[in-house]
């Protein structure tokens, strides 16, 4: 069974835990998951041989503090440290994903708007233009990182639901604004082309095209 | 790691080796096993560290199979090197067990 079968098979399971065991599961599971240089696939199989145990135990009438003990976080630690490693390749071909989406995530709107607003399109100067578009790849890449790294860290620090979704909004702000200062500040260099709002569309439709492709390929996403 | 714990690790490690020994086991029933020797002071959960490291050591490699009741469950089971381990663990544990249990049966003797 491949980490995207498993991570469907332990959705459908996880619905017989009670309340208790559900709310003590899904924490372990977060913050499992949300260390992500660890191998998916080994991720995935021990987090489905914990939810089996739990279940087994919880037919017995035993609680998750029992089973696992009244320290998640370092219960968790101890495992995660002895989980296998991702491959680099795999987090490559994440990393690429993710950029190619991104970009064409920019790249349509962009498109799509200069169509309508019928101006004259600006020139695009090639030398700059591919450090902002690298810096800016980078950029989302950081910000994913962030987001996993505050979904482990909020996971066992009681804080106030309203200064967490504050946390991730200033992550947002960091990607949004961070952007928008790196590719201003670059001074533009290189030949100057012309592009019409077309061929950006074109640009992002092909892009979509390779994470789409990429995705199928590696199931990176879906199952 | 204190060294009693680091103590307690290894010893527990050689016992799943040996339960694993006898026959391919999943976690579950694992911990049942040392529940029914008597070793209820451990938290049952404290077996998946302990299949994890053995596994990256490659002593021991699970298989996903059929269960007779329920789901599928990884099973695993002893590798050539694992067997290999728990032969020296044994070694070792017989050649500490007699004279720890002597010095502590003089201390019950005097007191």
């Amino acid at each position: 069974m491949n980490a995207k079968e498993l991570i469907q098979l332990n959705n459908e399971k996880r619905e017989s835990l009670n309340e208790e065991n559900l709310a003590y599961y899904e924490d372990m599971l977060l913050y499992i998951r949300a260390t992500f240089n660890r191998s998916e696939q080994h991720t995935e199989e021990l987090l489905m041989e914990l939810l089996d145990h739990l279940l087994d135990a919880q037919s017995n009438g035993k609680t998750a503090t029992e089973v696992f003990g009244d320290d998640p976080k370092s219960y968790c630690k101890e495992m995660i440290k002895e989980l296998p490693k991702e491959k680099k390749i795999s987090s490559a071909i994440f990393i690429f994903y993710l950029a190619c989406y991104g970009l064409a995530w920019a790249s349509i709107p962009y498109g799509i708007i200069s169509l309508f607003l019928d101006t004259p399109a600006d020139s695009v100067q090639l030398g700059s233009a591919a450090i902002i578009v690298t810096v800016n790849a980078l950029l989302m890449v950081f910000c994913v990182f962030l987001v996993f790294k505050l979904i482990g860290w909020t996971t066992y620090n009681q804080i106030h639901k309203v200064l967490e979704l504050f946390l991730y909004m200033l992550v947002f702000i960091l990607f949004v604004v961070g952007g928008l200062f790196l590719s201003r500040s670059i001074p533009s260099f290189g030949p100057a082309i012309t592009l019409s709002p077309l061929i950006y569309i074109v640009i992002g439709v092909i892009l979509f095209g390779i994470s789409y492709v990429l995705n199928k390929a590696f199931k990176i996403t879906k199952a | 790691m204190s060294l009693r714990s680091q103590i307690l690790k290894g010893i527990l490690e050689g016992c799943v080796l040996a339960i694993i020994e006898q026959q391919p086991t999943y976690g579950y029933e694992l911990s049942l096993r040392l529940q029914e020797n008597g070793l209820t002071d451990i938290s049952e959960g404290s077996i998946y560290p302990i299949l994890l490291r053995l596994q990256k050591e490659q002593l021991i490699k699970g298989t996903l199979q059929e269960s007779e009741t329920g789901p599928k469950r990884k099973y695993y089971s002893l590798t050539e090197k694992g067997l290999q381990a728990l032969d020296d663990f044994l070694a070792q544990w017989n050649s500490i067990q007699p004279p720890v249990e002597n010095i502590l049966q003089k201390r019950s003797e005097n007191s």
